[in-house]
């Protein structure tokens, strides 16, 4: 009842010329999105939605997409378990910055270094489920984060922000951004150092902090557009990796530097990047870490550390064209990834590399009909995967097909896609297979999805109504015996998703979803129902913004029940000039939200702690 | 003739409703601070986009030569600005261009720091006689 008292939307209806800049503002983020209807279920974050939630981290917006959980992992990376299940694989994911993919060669993921990554460069986020990525011309991923970063025409002028909190957190952002008669630029800098609760484990104290630095820069001449960045993370081991789950030292180092170039001409697109990433990571426990030493178990005492280096090169060009009512995008790229390790096991010591060629041709095909109301869409793909090493060549190929139909106030959208997800580097060598037992005849996880949705809009409402069937086999698991392995059963699951989102104008408005998923193993490894309720509110120089996450609890499968969780945070935001604001934010504020089970341990994690933030930003 | 019909459809199809909805108020509530006692004003507007927008506007006239407007919105092109063009009220949609002529440009609705503003510039009111009413007098400034 507490809460309710509090999600009281408050009205402001004013036509004043200072209220009317905020609306306008407001609307014309919603008018920036750059969102494909067609490349899956998607769900958007604006810029004006960041600002008000006073999100500072990825984490804070990832962890309100509907259907999944991002949580911790024993390791301290932050990853994804779809409803129902356990930790989703790291390559079903991609994650965009503006057009740059920013996934490794190793992991076939972002998250082991962006999972945390700062955003106050992010105009908005838009997030595509079920979805194939031909749409966007990279590689498969079932789940695509595309970040977009502020641009110099409208963000033109200085910004720094300041952040801290009561755990000891604090962070700085700058940004300068200028056009000129030569053409204009964004830069941005960020530097953190991210504290959290300390937990204990056998009288153990559990450390999960974290301390980033990131530097970005787009500068656009003409036609040419040039995006580079340098990210750092630096996370301690939380759980780590070893037999007792108590390190006693050990964490992560790891480093991204990338440079991306684009030319655009009408409707030519065509691009270059180069990605240079490096992942240092040691465990230490009490009682050992395990590795593998070419097919026998041993335990390293003393040191576990990794060295992963990878470097990635892209090309890619795409156009489009348009006949009437047919619209179609063709486009090929070719990518060439050599990923290093080396490692050091108490005495021994490992070195190896492998390089995947990967080259891709795709068509997205689009006709309409009915005045333009209904979309038929058909998207095909082939990629061919050669590696330097004794692995089996790979073609694969990519099938996306689907309506959308524009009726009045509803729309309809049904698709069907079979695609698949490139298996990890790490898992298909090195050859001597330390430190784990790799596979190079893995093959990739395959799957269909089939999903149908409605949207209802009318002059202040939108509601969604999802449902989704997906099918996926050669699931990959490890065991310390046999390794790296596929399953042989395929994994059924149903969703079910609803989304309501209620106007009273452009500045307060409240997001509902709600979501729902069965499997056909009837697995219980995380929530497998939960509602997320977001309210925005703003009164004169006040913005209020109010979160409830809703997690169920469930029966663990090795016994063991899991209680629901329901996390409340409250952020409020006072704009003492249009220049100069000053927020705080209450995250978690009752301690009740979603705790993380570890499989080994019968113990449990809260993934995000109560912790009270101050925020203030100054712009010139 | 295409090329205007093409910008027009672009401009249509990339703004929304709402957005054009909210900017045509802002638009109705500076020309009517400005010119309280006219009942049609001659406007030449550089950017296809906002020339929709003020179009929609009852009491606004588009001309095709800025020559014969009481106002004129410009959004990139400095040129415009002849002497003779800078003794008429010069609105602009770029923070760029009111800092380069602000001798000429009497005020902007233009996107700084991240969000949407409005600028008058005192000394160029003064020059042609404006008098804002109080609830404006916020956006006045005297230097930038």
């Amino acid at each position: 009842m507490r809460y309710l008292l509090l999600f009281l939307p408050l009205f402001l209806f004013s036509a004043d010329l200072t209220t009317l800049l905020q609306k306008y503002k407001a609307s014309s983020d919603l008018s920036r999105l750059t969102k494909k209807e067609s490349a899956g279920i998607v769900q958007v974050f604006t810029r004006q939605e960041l600002e008000s939630m006073q999100a500072y981290t990825l984490k804070d917006v990832l962890k309100l997409i509907s259907l999944l959980h991002y949580t911790i992992a024993p390791n301290n990376l932050y990853l994804f378990s779809l409803a129902s299940l356990s930790y989703l694989p790291t390559n079903v994911l991609r994650i965009y910055i503006d057009d740059h993919d920013i996934t490794s060669a190793t992991f076939t993921s972002a998250l082991p270094i962006w999972s945390d990554m700062p955003i106050e460069c992010v105009d908005h986020i838009e997030v595509y489920k079920a979805s194939s990525s031909i749409e966007f011309g990279n590689e498969p991923a079932l789940l695509i984060i595309r970040i977009y970063t502020k641009t110099p025409e409208r963000d033109n002028g200085n910004k720094i922000r300041t952040v801290f909190d009561d755990r000891g957190s604090k962070g700085v952002d700058f940004y300068r951004a200028d056009t000129t008669d030569i053409g204009s630029y964004f830069l941005y800098g960020h530097i953190d150092v991210l504290r959290y609760e300390k937990e204990r484990r056998a009288g153990y104290e559990i450390n999960r902090d974290s301390d980033d630095t990131l530097l970005f820069g787009k500068f656009i001449y003409q036609n040419h557009n040039i995006e580079t960045a340098h990210y750092h993370t630096h996370r301690h081991p939380f759980l780590g990796h070893g037999k007792a789950l108590i390190p006693t030292g050990g964490g992560l180092g790891a480093t991204h530097d990338y440079l991306h170039y684009q030319y655009k001409k009408d409707t030519s697109i065509a691009e270059f990047s180069l990605d240079s990433l490096t992942y240092d990571r040691s465990y230490k426990d009490l009682l050992g870490v395990y590795y593998n030493d070419n097919g026998r178990p041993k335990m390293a005492k003393e040191e576990w550390f990794t060295h992963y280096r990878d470097t990635i090169i892209y090309l890619g060009m795409h156009n489009d064209f348009v006949w009437n009512d047919f619209e179609a995008t063709f486009g090929i790229f070719f990518k060439n990834k050599k990923s290093s390790q080396e490692g050091k096991f108490d005495t021994l010591r490992s070195r190896t590399s492998l390089t995947k060629q990967m080259y891709s041709f795709y068509g997205d095909l689009r006709q309409y009909f009915q005045n333009r109301q209904t979309m038929l869409f058909l998207s095909l793909k082939g990629d061919l995967y050669r590696f330097n090493k004794i692995i089996p060549q790979r073609k694969k190929a990519i099938v996306r097909t689907g309506l959308i139909c524009n009726l009045s106030h509803t729309q309809l959208k049904a698709s069907f896609t079979r695609s698949y997800l490139p298996v990890e580097m790490y898992r298909i060598y090195p050859d001597s297979s330390v430190p784990y037992i790799t596979n190079p005849y893995l093959k990739p996880l395959t799957y269909q999805l089939f999903h149908l949705e409605t949207i209802y809009t009318s002059q202040n409402w939108k509601f969604t109504l999802r449902y989704g069937y997906q099918t996926g086999k050669n699931f990959i698991h490890y065991s310390p015996s046999k390794g790296f392995y596929n399953l042989e059963d395929p994994i059924h699951l149903h969703i079910m998703e609803s989304e309501l989102r209620y106007y009273f104008d452009p500045l307060n408005f409240i997001v509902i979803d709600i979501y729902g998923a069965r499997n056909s193993h009837h697995l219980h490894y995380s929530p497998d129902f939960g509602i997320n309720l977001q309210t925005f509110n703003q009164l004169g120089k006040w913005n209020i913004y109010n979160e409830l996450i809703y997690k169920n609890g469930y029966e663990k499968k090795k016994g063991g029940h899991i209680d629901h969780s329901l996390a409340y945070s409250f952020a409020l935001k006072y704009n003492v000039t249009p220049d100069f604001t000053i927020g705080f934010k209450a995250q978690n504020i009752a301690k009740s939200g979603f705790r993380q089970a570890i499989s080994k341990i019968d113990q449990t994690f809260e993934v995000y702690d109560r912790r009270i933030m101050a925020n203030l930003e100054y712009t010139f | 003739m295409i090329r205007i019909f093409a910008l027009l459809f672009t401009a249509v199809l990339l703004y929304s409703e709402e957005t054009s909805q909210i900017q045509k108020e802002i638009y109705t509530q500076i020309l009517t601070s400005l010119f309280p006692k006219k009942s049609v004003i001659k406007i030449w507007v550089e950017n296809p986009r906002t020339l929709l927008v003020l179009n929609s506007i009852p009491f606004v006239h588009i001309v095709s030569k800025p020559k014969n407007a009481d106002v004129l919105v410009i959004y990139k092109n400095s040129k415009i600005l002849s002497p003779q063009n800078c003794n008429k009220i010069v609105l602009c949609e770029s923070y760029k261009l009111i800092k380069k002529e602000k001798e000429c440009i009497t005020g902007g609705f233009f996107w700084h720091k991240g969000r949407p503003n409005i600028i008058f510039l005192e000394k160029n009111l003064h020059k042609h006689h404006l008098h804002l009413p109080k609830e404006m007098e916020q956006f006045i400034e005297d230097e930038l």
